[in-house]
């Protein structure tokens, strides 16, 4: 077998060493650089998160201080808002309205029922219904139980009838309310009762 | 002997040239010869970099994961959340409640004043039936009521007089009857109207 010349062994020595070289960039470099890209996306991930809740902490109080501001508001809002309270609430504000006008109530029914409604992608739900009073007492009184209602963000009244009675002087009155309440109070009662 | 110089001389410009020609092939092979040594230095020197680094950001990814998992920032998060929940809830329960009151404001709606001014509108000999079979009655947005009067002429006037208080959409009358009373024998006319609630409009009927 013939001795290698030194050009050849030189030739052989770089082949050798861009092989070793080559190899050892894909084998070792690559998969360290791939290695350290992908912690540096975790890192920015984990940082990102980390901003997002120093900033919601942040705008926590603020938060806070709106609901609690809602939450009063809500609180005293008048007990017909409440779906707890819905027939009571109902009632109680139908009638208070007969007293302050001198009317005498003589019967009350109340139908209920609810209907959800889509609005901009958000499902909206709202309690709906009727009341029917009849009542007897002045004419005055008859007139004026109209103005108790008309400034009502609840009920409207969707029928009035009013006649006399035998007796002189005093009329006896029908009328039939309608309501449209929103539906998520019952949730938010619910809700506050809970944390409290 | 010139000769012989000049041969001497030629040798010694040649062997310089060869010797010269022999460096820069050697000077060659040495640079080819570390030039892989240089690339895998480089390398090398990018590998360890980049483990050093990773390693350095593993490190920190550690540190903040333990913060993110405390907790304390756990109790944050569901505070958080819990308050957005219950935000998003009272801004649901406004829309539906704003929507509430748009729709029952929309609706027309009955004042005493109607009531009264339909009575102040009448002129003497002229009266509103008030019977139990005949009442004042309101739905769907209509006031009706039948009236009594003694002239014929007095149900275009008085629907006139009402249309001039402006305070209907539309005024109108109909089933216009001569009547007779029995027991006095005196006869007299009889009409309903009929008023749509609603704001006035210059020159309808609205109904």
């Amino acid at each position: 077998m013939r001795k290698l010349t030194q050009r050849e062994c030189t030739l052989i020595y770089m082949a050798v060493l861009l092989i070793v070289v080559y190899t050892g960039g894909f084998l070792l470099c690559i998969p360290a650089a791939g290695g350290y890209l992908e912690a540096k996306h975790e890192f920015r991930e984990r940082c990102a998160e980390k901003e997002i809740l120093d900033m919601k902490t942040g705008q926590t109080e603020v938060l806070k201080a709106k609901c609690e501001a809602q939450e009063e508001e809500f609180k005293n809002t008048p007990e017909i808002y409440k779906s707890e309270f819905l027939k009571t609430g109902i009632e109680k504000t139908v009638l208070s309205c007969m007293e302050q006008s001198g009317l005498m109530p003589v019967s009350t029914f109340i139908t209920a029922g609810s209907e959800n409604m889509e609005k901009n992608g958000e499902n909206l739900e709202f309690k709906t219904g009727s009341i029917e009073v009849s009542a007897e007492g002045s004419k005055d009184g008859a007139l004026k139980v109209l103005d108790c209602f008309r400034d009502s963000m609840v009920l409207k009244v969707a029928s009035y009838t009013m006649y006399p009675k035998e007796e002189e002087e005093a009329v006896s009155v029908f009328i039939r309310l309608e309501y449209v309440m929103p539906g998520s109070a019952k949730e938010l009662m619910e809700l506050i009762e809970k944390e409290s | 002997m010139v000769r012989l110089k000049m041969k001497r001389l030629n040798f010694i410009v040649a062997e310089k040239r060869k010797s010269n020609q022999e460096a820069a092939r050697r000077r060659i092979k040495s640079v080819l010869l570390l030039l892989p040594l240089v690339l895998f230095f480089c390398l090398m020197q990018k590998y360890i970099y980049d483990t050093e680094k990773t390693a350095e950001l593993y490190v920190k990814i550690g540190e903040l994961d333990s913060y993110l998992e405390s907790d304390e920032a756990v109790k944050k998060k569901e505070e958080q959340e819990k308050l957005q929940e219950k935000a998003a809830l009272f801004a649901r329960y406004r829309r539906e409640k704003e929507e509430a009151a748009g729709r029952i404001s929309e609706n027309p709606v009955l004042e005493s004043d109607f009531l009264e001014q339909i009575e102040s509108a009448m002129e003497e000999g002229t009266a509103i039936v008030w019977e139990e079979n005949s009442p004042i009655g309101y739905t769907d947005g209509i006031l009706a009521f039948t009236v009594r009067t003694n002239q014929a002429s007095e149900a275009m006037e008085y629907v006139e007089r009402l249309k001039r208080k402006k305070l209907f959409a539309g005024v109108d009358y109909h089933g216009f009857e001569r009547k007779e009373d029995l027991k006095t024998s005196e006869s007299y006319y009889e009409f309903s109207v009929e008023c749509e609630i609603g704001p006035y409009e210059e020159g309808g009927d609205g109904l």
